[in-house]
Parts: structure tokens; sequence; C-alpha cells
């Protein structure tokens, strides 16, 4: 064969072939994979507008701010194979996808805190927002010095500059003191007054490196009643509450210790001062709910997803300036864009409905755990909100009717439920708590932990010997 | 019923196989010396072989008999060099050779491997390539043609036509339990189509769109990814999907069923249904009363987001035709349930 003479011939024939071929083959490609568009008006292929975000003022700063704030506490982990294989590496790229989509969207409030996340979820607000220019986003963190070792005034004030290192900002638009109410006045005076860490912020405000000061609340009424008394000296410029269709009213009777949101909102409206919402969800529960709640919700509004009713009621109130939503999926978002973009408040006859749904609620024995993950870690290695919210599953499945689930999905459920060493560890399960209590004083849903978890041991006992 | 042929993945297999074969027996196999990772790896180790074919330059008389019927086209015969990198040994050079002048020995220390020339790219045939493109039009213009079938209505006997099912426009596509994320498996995806082939229910097929060229999606027009099936997570090799057992599959949300309320057969055809609640391994829908103060009132399907996994046996069996009236999103990110 003569391969000299027809050397530069066949590359340059060679490359024409391919390069044609490319050529019919890619529009051909194309062409093929535009199968049908018969999917008109379905609630999740109809585009979310990018320009109809409802938005509230604060009253102090005259901040336009989205009625959807993003809350990071819940920023999504890298996918692993197992349930809760430590899950603690964020995201970043997701986490950065979630930011894009939502300020493309309308939302521009974000709020995180030093704790979340085992402390990186500032890091990675940073990371996310500093890519847009800073007046494009309202940034809301908080002192979360709970731990006694931070107590000092020279530690609470390196939290605070580590804060704004991390986020990658000079100034913060919205300052929280995290959770008062926890712990008691005495907590309150350990972490702000007697290290003078209240002032240093009012201090810090007065310079204007804080734009917005306000607190958080869960616990004891008796720090929240106080802080509003002194609303005149401190000038509070919001509140940060729990408030959601079931706390509203039911909130005391979950839990003693909780304050129903209704009365916390009132005082909030007497003063005028705008309720930031959080826990709008409850961590999930409220849009995980049992078959029955779900159809009640369905057969209302078909075209709704079950967690847009929490939303609005939440987003109805005229004196709430934002909600907060740990959006760790895509599909959060979108669900929750849909709501608010723009929102439509619940009409009275919706309230009302609301309201008797969540007495039906009542009625599921469920744990209020949100998954907040302030009682971690244990000491003794517990996964607490594991074993929480594998229980509150076994309860809202373990009520339905059997009849007609398929026999093998069935069978294979129970396993997955009384097995549930796939969500826990061995080591980690309820069985394996001493009952030191360490846990107690962290939960802000003020859960009595060691108590529900011997209920839960013995749940999980009678499962495995069939005496359920 | 069969839904159509997919001439477009068997085409494209056909088209991969034909050039493999072209580009290997032709112009000194090209694939295995130059497009082959494994031929190329070799090509640098062969080399330096211990024994290889030398020519005998005293008894050769430069006939060009052993260049003629190399197959790897590496021999020089004016040079009497060899190009080792390219040399198969596969002897078809000795056996030639009338002279007796190659032998396959202890390679002489003096020269180096020769100059590894031209690359043997494929001559340009005309004809090759009109068959290639009469190939690709033809194909082209048989998927245009979409034979739209109405079905009838026969007072006795007969078969009713039942149209096919149509993939709906998902806004994310799905991808198989146990493959964590979208992320995650077109990472690792190589599109070697074993869960394809192994797929008893007809769910993955390779996928079209450019961005996922060929790595597996998921639709439910033939089947539905039932819940005692993890033959996919067993075969993979490239750790896009991960293994699951059957209980894991049961916590597993892969995407959530979604309603178009206007083709249920209840609302168009206004009869009674409830397949989808039926199937629904997971009970995740349930049929409620269209009017929430009449109970008599038709049964719509409403769906439980927190419980679907997403498997499709609700998209499978609507009887609604040709487009589905409950489909599966897919989830960007697995969720555990």
């Amino acid at each position: 064969m003569n391969k000299d003479n027809h050397q530069t011939i066949n590359r340059r024939d060679f490359l024409k072939i391919v390069g044609i071929s490319t050529a019919t083959t890619a529009p051909l490609l194309s062409g093929c994979s535009s199968n049908n568009r018969a999917n008109a008006g379905t609630s999740s292929s109809t585009p979310i507008p990018t320009d109809q975000m409802t938005h509230r003022t604060t009253p102090s700063t005259k901040d336009k701010v989205s009625i959807l704030g993003y809350g990071c506490m819940r920023l999504p982990t890298i996918a692993k194979s197992s349930a809760r294989e430590s899950d603690d590496e964020i995201d970043q790229e997701m986490v950065n996808r979630l930011t894009d989509y939502a300020i493309e969207h309308g939302v521009n409030y974000f709020d995180t805190s030093p704790a979340y996340c085992k402390g990186r979820s500032e890091h990675a607000v940073g990371i996310a927002l500093s890519r847009y220019p800073r007046d494009k986003y309202y940034i809301a963190t908080k002192l979360s010095n709970f731990s006694p070792d931070t107590w000092s005034r020279e530690a609470s004030i390196a939290m605070y500059h580590n804060s704004l290192k991390e986020l990658q900002v000079d100034y913060l638009d919205y300052m929280l003191l995290h959770g008062i109410g926890m712990g008691g006045m005495e907590a309150y005076e350990n972490r702000y007054v007697k290290n003078g860490i209240l002032d240093f912020l009012l201090e810090e405000r007065k310079a204007g490196r804080i734009r917005n000061l306000g607190f958080s609340y869960h616990g004891d009424i008796e720090v929240f009643d106080y802080l509003l008394s002194k609303h005149d000296e401190y000038q509070w410029d919001f509140v940060q509450i729990q408030l959601n269709y079931l706390d509203w009213k039911h909130a005391k009777e979950i839990n003693p210790r909780n304050t129903d949101a209704e009365y916390l909102y009132g005082e909030l409206q007497k003063r005028g001062i705008p309720a930031i919402i959080m826990e709008p969800l409850l961590g999930g529960r409220l849009s995980n709910v049992h078959d029955h709640i779900v159809a009640r919700l369905k057969q209302r509004e078909p075209g709704r997803s079950v967690a847009s009713w929490a939303f609005r009621f939440a987003g109805s109130f005229p004196g709430v300036l934002t909600v907060l939503s740990g959006m760790t999926y895509m599909e959060h978002l979108q669900d929750n864009l849909r709501s608010f973009c723009p929102l439509q408040p619940l009409t009275e006859e919706e309230n009302h409905f609301l309201f008797d749904t969540a007495d039906l609620m009542m009625q599921y024995p469920t744990v209020p755990c949100n998954d907040c993950k302030y009682c971690m870690p244990c000491p003794y290695g517990i996964d607490i909100p594991g074993i929480l919210l594998h229980y509150n599953k076994c309860v809202n499945e373990g009520n339905v009717p059997q009849g007609g689930q398929d026999e093998n999905y069935r069978e294979a459920r129970r396993a997955y439920l009384i097995g549930y060493d796939r969500s826990v560890p061995k080591l980690r399960q309820a069985d394996h708590c001493t009952s030191c209590g360490q846990c107690n004083p962290h939960c802000p849903q003020g859960i009595d932990i060691p108590k529900v978890l011997q209920r839960i041991d013995h749940f999980v006992e009678q499962l495995k010997q069939e005496t359920l | 019923m069969a839904a159509k042929p997919p001439y477009f993945h068997h085409f494209i297999a056909a088209i991969t196989f034909i050039t493999l074969i072209i580009l290997a027996w032709r112009n000194g196999r090209t694939y295995c010396n130059t497009i082959c990772p494994v031929g190329t790896v070799l090509g640098l180790i062969s080399r330096f072989s211990v024994f290889k074919p030398v020519i005998d330059t005293s008894k050769c008389n430069s006939c060009g008999l052993c260049a003629r019927n190399c197959k790897a086209a590496c021999i020089n015969a004016k040079a009497h060099e060899i190009d080792y990198s390219r040399c198969v040994a596969c002897m078809d050079c000795i056996n030639k050779c009338r002279q007796g002048a190659i032998h396959y020995t202890r390679r002489k220390a003096n020269k180096a491997e020769t100059q590894a020339n031209q690359s043997g790219a494929a001559r340009p045939d005309r004809r090759k390539f009109f068959t290639v493109s009469a190939l690709l039009a033809t194909s082209a213009a048989l998927k245009a043609q979409e034979k739209a079938q109405l079905p009838d209505k026969k007072v006795d006997g007969g078969l009713a036509v039942i149209e096919d099912k149509k993939k709906p426009n998902r806004a994310t596509p799905i991808t198989p339990p146990g493959s964590l994320s979208a992320a995650n498996f077109s990472r690792h995806c190589t599109a070697c189509q074993l869960c394809v082939s192994v797929c008893t229910n007809h769910v993955l097929r390779p996928s079209e769109s450019l961005h996922t060229f060929m790595q597996p999606e998921m639709s439910y027009e033939r089947g539905y990814c039932r819940p005692e099936c993890t033959k996919c997570s067993e075969v993979c090799p490239a750790g896009a999907i991960r293994p699951i057992t059957k209980a894991d599959k049961t916590a597993i949300q892969i995407g959530h069923a979604v309603l178009i309320q206007e083709n249920c057969i209840v609302n168009r055809d206004g009869v009674t249904c409830g397949n989808c609640a039926r199937h629904c391994p997971s009970q995740a829908i349930q049929m409620v009363a269209k009017d929430p103060n009449d109970p008599d009132s038709p049964l719509l399907p409403v769906v439980n987001e927190e419980k679907c996994i997403g498997c499709g046996a609700c998209e499978n069996l609507c009887p609604s035709r040709p487009f589905s009236a409950i489909y599966v999103e897919g989830h960007e990110h697995h969720r555990n349930i």
C-alpha cells in the first residue's frame, strides 16, 4: 500500500468526513428528543415568575425584604450512600445553585448563625453570596454564645467578628441575640448583660455595622416579656418567633414550656415590631403529615402542595416581615417560590379550615422534633434527631390501615422500620440513652429527650417482639 | 401493544460497530494502533520488546511482500525497518516472506524504532460517506412520521386500538435509586449500558439529550421501577448506581408524581378509575371526592409527595393516552424518606 502518497489527503478528508457527520447528526439528535408538550398548566411545569415575589418593608430601615427568607440551618450536604452517614460536608455547588435560583426569583433575605451546620453554614453562605453585589441581599446572623466558654466578653466579640469574616461582609443587615429564653433569665444575663455584649451590639448598631438589631425567642416566656418591656430603651428593629398553624394555638398544649404563637405575634403587633418567622413548617412536620390530612388539604386545593398551606398561613399576617424556610432541595425552593410569587393570603374561611386541620393533627402522638440539631452532639453518641424522626415516621405510617398496600412493599417497609439500623447505627439508638439529661437545656422545643427516648425504646422493643 | 422500536439507539450502536470494524480492518489497524487506549499503551511497551520480527538485510530482496501483507502496516520495505510500536506479532510477514529474510528473534541493538508515521486515517471513501448519510437521513425521516391513532369503537368484537404512550416533558430527568443525585450519576456513569440491558421493566434507556448522551434515563411508558427489583444497582461497575437493598429502596425518593387533572379520564370521559391509587406501592395516592361538600362526587387522585418514591407505577398504568394524567418529575438530589 502506498502510504506516502495518500498521507496528507487522508487527514484532511478524514477531518472533513468527521466534521460533516457531526454537523449532520447534531441537529438530528436535538430534533429527536422533542417528544411532546402535553403538560399544559401543571403546577410543576409552568415556569416560576421572576418578578412576582411579594415584599415587606422593615419599619426602621425601610428595607424591602422578600416575604420568603432563605434559612441556612439545613444546607444540603454531599450525597452519601446511607441516610445519616456523618453528613457534615456541605455541598457548596448545590448551595450556590440554590442561592442563584433564589436570588433570580426575588429572594433577598438569608438567615444563618455561627452554630448552624456544625459551624460551617456561615462559611458556605459567605462563599455563595459574595458572588453578588452587596446590596443584592440582606444577611442575618446571630450571636450564638450558648456555651459557657463563649460567655466572656472577648469570646463573644471574637465570635461576632468571625461571623463578619466568614460571611465576607463589612456590616450585617440583621443581627440577632440567638435563642433568648433558652436557659431563662439567668442564661440571658450571663450571655448578654454581665459581659456587656448587648451594649456592644447596640454600639455596633449606632456605628452602622449592624443595621437592624433583634432577637430570636424559644422557651422561657419571661425573657421575651422582659426584653419587650425594654423596647423603649433598646428599640428592637425586629423579633424572630416560631409561628405556624399548629403552634398558633397548640404550642403550649404540645409542650407546656412553650408559648402559643398567637400570644407572641400579638405582643409584637402591639408595639409595631415586625416579626420574622422561623419553623413555619416545623422542620417538615407540617408537610410530612398523615394521609388523612393530605387528602383533606389536597381535596380543597388540588393544585397546591401540602407545605404551601403552612407557608401561606405564616405569610398572611401583615406584621410578618419574612418567613424563613430551610430549603435543602431544589424542589423545596421551587414549591416555596410558587407559594410566594406572589403571596395569596389565606381567607378567613381557609384559616378556620387550617385550625381544624391542626386540631386533627394533635391526635397523632408524634414527637415535636424539628431536626434543628441543637441537642447534638450527645456526649454518649446517641443520634437523637435521627431516632425521633424515625419514630415519627413509624407513628405516621403505623396508623395507616394496611389493606391497600402492595405485599412486597409492606414487608420491605416493615423491615425498614423495625431494623432502623439503616438510619441510626446500632450504638446510637434509643436503648443506649443513659438519661444524663445534658441534651434537655438545648432543645428549643422543650422536649424531655430522655423520657421520649425511653418511650421509643419501648415502642421498638414491641415492634421487634411483634407484640405491638 | 409494543411501543415504537427504538431505531435511534440501535442506529448509534450500528454506526459505532461499523466504524470500528472499518477502522480496525483497513489502513493498518487504525483503531487498534491509534484510537484504542489499550492499543496505545501496549504500543508504548512493545517498542521495547525482547523478541520481535527482524528483517535480515542480507537475505531481503526488497520485494515488499511482507509490507503488503502486514495488517498493521508497520513494515517499511525499502528501509527494511519495522515499526515495533505498531507490530502485533501476527507473523504474517514471516509466513509470506519467500526469502526467509524475516525472523522472530532478539532485536538488534543498533536501530531504534522507526517513525510512527501517519495515523493511517480513513481513506476518503465517498461511497462510504454517502451510505452513512443516507442511513442518517432515512432514520430521521422514519422517526418524523408520527401516526396518531384514535381508539375505534366497534359494535361487536375486535380489539380497541391502544395508542402509544408518549414520554412526558419532564422538567427534571429521573435517575435510578442508588444514584444518590443527578450530579453523582452523570459524573460516574460511563454509559456502558449494563443497567439498560439488565432492566427487566424497560424503564432505563439511553438518553438522547446532548448533555447526558447515552447515559441512562428513566421513563415509564413500558414499565415502572418495581419495588422488588434492584438489578441496576447490582450491575453498575462505575459507582453511578450504588448497591441498594430492597429495604433501602422503599425509602429512596427519586422523584414525585405530578397530576394533570385535565387528562384524567374521570374528568375527561366521566368514568371512575383509581388505577394510580390502587397500584401505588407506597400508598402515596388517595382518591378523594372532587367536591369537598359532596362525598358522592367523582373521585380524583391526590398525591402525598412525602410518601411518593417516584417508581412510576401510576404513570405506567394510567389509562389516559397519549399523555398520562399523572407522571413523575425527577429530583436532582434523592431524598431518604
